[in-house]
């Protein structure tokens, strides 16, 4: 009965979307309805609305690594995972949150909220992370909160070696991060991509722990897990690929959205040749299609999952084909360029392309620049002395650089450009500088970079006659030498410094896997854009004696392992006690609510912003946690109102202490009558924050005539009902974290509230020539005003997009904010009406201020 | 039904000759017999039982078991690429690589799965194809391409042999 209402379900939802639902192919896990057009996809994802608001938990198993490389720990390895969660959660315009979680006891019983588990396993030689979302075999086709399809993930594993002596280990090197952040990728619901990106496959990972993730990463989580108008910011090409003889749809053809300079985006074609390539930020692009590698799909073995329809069937890929750039040319000088904007759509970019009958010719390329040690520079010299990376690099500055580009099978191209420059020359079988030495193919190209060649990511075009390839963020442009520490000091502070070159305001500074403190954006001196000698920081929490490698990575993706692999200077700390949990309470809670849990440690060095709690379980969200001191904490924690019963595990990382109790922490059944708080918030609508003198609304369920307190203060609670509670914040209230108590006949219930500043009041507005602008005296579009103010929370100051200036609503452009007065620009004309001017800090208003406005 | 696919969700460390062959456990040519899948913690394996033909590296035995990770168990499906896929009554010569856990596994994937031609040759051929999946130098860490091996099994079982004796 229940099997047939899902049916008939699935049915009614595949009619209502093959009227008119956009064409998007994307490499995700994909199911079709049917086998014939028009085609809807609906992709493998996890179901906003199985989790605890909008969070999903990662959690990394406390039966961490068996072997350790040296000067490796547990805190460096689950620095390694909370970075590559803290990645995807770059992703702008996100409605999931993604949580690294702490740790979970390798034996957790049953977790009802979906979540994705890190574990470490035994893994042969050759072997480094692999990571899978559990998906139904049978797929299970459901709608979420927005009528949007979907087959749910409930759980997804990431499985990392347990030895980190060997492969990408020690976890400090950036290998142990990027394959993090790939098998979240999975983990989340992609697959791979052949554009350079965190999750790309065979070809160029042009990731960093500085950019860990790239455009074409962004977009293929947005399609999944997009707010509801998250493409209101980026733009969209879409078309069709047929073969030239007729009207055969390609399937997944690889359709790529490429800027002259900067990421591409890409995606692929469904079974009748359709794509949407959508998430592109707003630019200039051309447009080409290429043919999957012959190991992009196959059958049995790797290559792409799916796409399947609805009775478990897959789609293979159409017939192989030559490159083509839109409007059907090899020549990317006479290729079509679109300006996109945001929100912007241009349809019909169509290709008919060439069917092929061998194989494609070109793939899987990888390319190497070379780095002189004695210069600390990129070289054309290479020798038996050189440091090689992949993909490679460009110094600009230099007079010429040299790219070698590896791959297979054989193939000699007629050019090799980068997209913009002038094509290199190429050696020939008979130049001393093509090898084929192995049954791999190394050529080496020599370029010269044009003036004005700006830095960043560039694409490598190889002519190959009547065919193409082009490689995606093959090449990094850089303006300077990678960063190379020369010696690393300890100062009495606690601070440390480093002197070496390649330093700049870009450098940040690592400490095996967590950043230094204060390192981001501008530790060299004042008036140093070139660079400097030195950086000053402070490391994260240690433990005992630990030893870091200190490695040094600039925004342009250069690091200092280029030339210092081998010998990587280390940093140690003092001894100190063992960090420990003291005191956590309370230690159990019920299903349903929100609640506050108090945390003591012992030789514990917590850090605002570096500590994270878990209680080892999906079924419990931490919400926020604040740092009242060194050894104090206060966590405010939703457990789910379907939770399993049972014990867990806390967990507390700050840097690499790690803290845990197994199994410390329960989930009880709720006490019938007993408060629940779901949410406090303020009681105007529309004011975002809690301060001194609100009302604040308590929402949840048996609430009814409370006694609270506030900070310790018996609060006036002016309304009370079951699910609803109306209390005033005392005006003498601090700011800052303070702890509510709510308590009923049925029980008692704690929780932490960020209390603000109040809104400032706005005590009058002038012209530039000071005369008064006010309900009578009118303002004119355009006008420079300024706004007296009083009460404004000091550290707006220093944090200026915290506070908007609104006109009927309206935001203005903000000049000046000082502590008793805002600029801002009129810039709109009201046709003469009296109009309302707020001040909003945090999402809370001031009372209205009201001018006259021409 | 839903065939069993793979994903390409894996990462891979390269693996020379000399290291599958010294740093295996065992190295066998046998067929494959049957399998099953089961969790191992969160994670499913599919277990292949491999009728051994020869050893060359390791501790006797007429079988052993295979475990690969990705795999069906109640309805639910993981699958990780690279890891090789057989079918019953094909034939490999497979290093082998067992932990302190007691499961054997082959080597960097597909990197310790060669297929054996089963054309009635008494020197059948071996392939290897290359493996896609995104692999890193051991040294350097940085990307690097995998290339695929082609060989004759008497070839094979010499080199072994060879690198061995040279161990030893």
């Amino acid at each position: 009965m229940r099997k047939r209402a899902i049916v008939r379900a699935v049915v009614a939802v595949a009619a209502a979307l093959a009227m008119g639902a956009p064409v998007e192919s994307y490499y995700h896990y994909t199911f079709y309805f049917t086998r014939s057009a028009p085609f809807t996809p609906v992709r493998a994802r996890f179901n906003l609305a199985a989790l605890t608001s909008n969070t999903l938990n990662v959690f990394v198993s406390d039966a961490g690594p068996v072997n350790y490389a040296s000067n490796d720990t547990f805190g460096s390895v689950l620095g390694e995972v909370k970075q590559a969660v803290a990645a995807w959660n770059t992703v702008p315009d996100s409605a999931l949150q993604l949580n690294f979680a702490g740790l979970e006891s390798a034996g957790q019983p049953q977790q009802n909220t979906p979540g994705i588990d890190v574990v470490f396993t035994e893994m042969p030689p050759g072997l480094l992370g692999y990571g899978s979302p559990n998906i139904p075999v049978v797929p299970l086709f459901q709608k979420d909160s927005n009528g949007q399809l979907l087959v749910a993930i409930a759980r997804s594993t990431v499985a990392l070696t347990n030895d980190t002596t060997n492969g990408a280990g020690p976890s400090e090197l950036p290998d142990f991060f990027t394959t993090a952040v790939h098998e979240l990728g999975h983990a989340l619901g992609l697959q791979h991509t052949w554009t350079g990106a965190a999750m790309s496959q065979g070809v160029i990972r042009n990731t960093t722990r500085v950019r860990p993730i790239d455009a074409d990463d962004v977009a293929a989580f947005s399609l999944l897990y997009g707010a509801p108008n998250w493409t209101a910011n980026y733009g969209s090409i879409s078309g069709r690929v047929t073969f030239a003889a007729g009207q055969v749809g390609v399937n997944l053809a690889s359709v790529v959205a490429i800027p002259a300079a900067g990421p591409a985006v890409s995606a692929l074609t469904d079974p009748a040749g359709f794509y949407n390539i959508s998430g592109l930020p707003p630019g200039t692009y051309m447009v080409f299609v290429h043919p999957l590698p012959p190991d992009g799909f196959t059958r049995n073995a790797e290559g792409l999952w799916g796409p399947f329809d609805a009775n478990g069937f897959q789609f293979g890929p159409g017939a192989s084909f030559q490159t083509t750039f839109y409007p059907g040319t090899t020549d990317t000088t006479a290729a079509t360029t679109f300006n996109l904007t945001a929100g912007a759509s241009i349809n019909q970019v169509d290709f008919n392309v060439q069917q092929i009958e061998a194989t494609v010719p070109m793939y899987d390329v990888i390319t190497r620049g070379y780095l002189d040690p004695s210069i600390r520079d990129y070289t054309v010299n290479v020798n038996s002395e050189s440091d090689w990376m992949s993909p490679a690099f460009i110094n600009v500055n230099q007079v010429q650089s040299l790219v070698e580009t590896i791959y297979s099978p054989l193939v000699v191209p007629q050019t090799v450009s980068i997209l913009g420059f002038a094509p290199a020359p190429v050696c020939t079988a008979d130049s001393p500088c093509f090898e084929v030495s192995t049954p791999l193919s190394a050529l080496f190209a020599y370029f010269d970079a044009p003036a004005n060649a700006g830095t960043g990511l560039r694409h490598l075009v190889f002519n190959l006659n009547n065919d193409m390839y082009v490689l995606p963020a093959g090449v990094n442009l850089v303006d300077k030498q990678p960063p190379y520490i020369d010696s690393v000091t300890g100062n009495p502070d606690g601070t440390v410094t480093l002197a070496g070159t390649g330093f700049g305001s870009d450098s940040t500074v690592y400490f095996d896997s967590l950043p230094a403190l204060g390192a981001v954006g501008g530790t060299c001196p004042s008036g140093t854009s070139a660079g400097c000698s030195t950086i000053t920081v402070a490391p994260p929490a240690g433990i005992n004696r630990q030893i870091a490698d200190i490695t040094v990575f600039n925004g342009d993706g250069q690091n200092s392992l280029f030339l210092q692999s081998s010998n990587i200077p280390v940093y140690s700390y003092p001894a100190i006690g063992t960090p420990q949990l003291q005191t956590v309470s309370p230690m159990s809670l019920p299903p349903g609510g929100e609640a506050m849990v108090d945390i003591v440690g012992v030789n514990t060095s917590f850090v605002d912003g570096q500590v994270t709690v878990g209680f080892g379980t999906s079924d419990i969200t931490v919400n926020r946690v604040w740092v009242l001191g060194p050894t104090h904490l206060q966590v405010n924690v939703m457990v789910a109102s379907g939770a399993a019963l049972g014990s867990s595990e806390i967990s507390v990382i700050s840097g690499f202490q790690v803290m845990t109790q197994p199994l410390a922490f329960q989930i009880v059944p709720a006490i019938p009558g007993a408060p629940v708080i779901l949410a406090v918030v303020n009681g105007v609508a529309g004011q975002a924050t809690i301060y001194p003198n609100a009302v604040a609304t308590i929402w949840g369920a048996n609430l009814a005539n409370p006694q609270i307190t506030i900070n310790g203060e018996m609060a006036q609670v002016a309304y009370s009902s079951g699910d609803q509670v109306n209390v005033a914040v005392p005006a003498d209230t601090p700011t800052g974290p303070i702890v509510l108590n709510l308590a009923t006949s049925g029980g008692s219930v704690s929780l932490v509230v960020p209390i603000s500043y109040a809104p400032p009041v706005i005590l009058g507005i002038a012209e530039a020539s000071g005369a008064a602008v006010n309900a009578t005296s009118a303002a004119t579009s355009g006008d420079q005003l300024t706004v007296a103010i009083s009460g404004l929370d000091p550290t707006v100051t220093l944090a200026s997009g915290r506070l908007q200036v609104e006109v009927a609503g309206v935001p203005m452009p903000v000049q000046l904010v000082s502590a008793s007065q805002i600029q801002f620009t009129l810039n709109q004309s009201f046709n003469g009406t009296q109009v309302p001017v707020t001040i909003v800090v945090d999402g809370s208003s001031s009372a209205p201020f009201p001018i006259l406005a021409q | 039904m839903l065939g069993v696919a793979q994903l390409q969700s894996a990462t891979l460390q390269h693996l020379s000759e000399s290291d599958l062959i010294s740093k295996s456990t065992a190295i066998v040519r046998g067929t494959v017999q049957g399998s099953y899948a089961a969790y191992s913690g969160p994670l499913i394996f599919t277990h292949y039982r491999v009728q051994v033909m020869e050893r060359w590296k390791g501790p006797a035995g007429a079988t052993v078991d295979v475990a690969v990770p990705g795999g069906i168990v109640n309805g639910i499906r993981q699958t990780y690429s690279g890891a090789p896929q057989f079918q019953p009554g094909d034939q490999y010569v497979l290093f082998l690589w067992t932990g302190k856990s007691g499961m054997t596994q082959i080597m960097g994937f597909s990197q310790g799965a060669f297929a054996v031609a089963q054309d009635g040759s008494s020197d059948p051929s071996l392939t290897r194809a290359a493996s896609h999946e995104l692999m890193l130098d051991p040294v350097t860490h940085s990307q690097v391409n995998d290339q695929a091996l082609t060989m004759r099994l008497s070839a094979l079982r010499s080199r072994v042999a060879s690198a061995l004796g040279a161990v030893q």
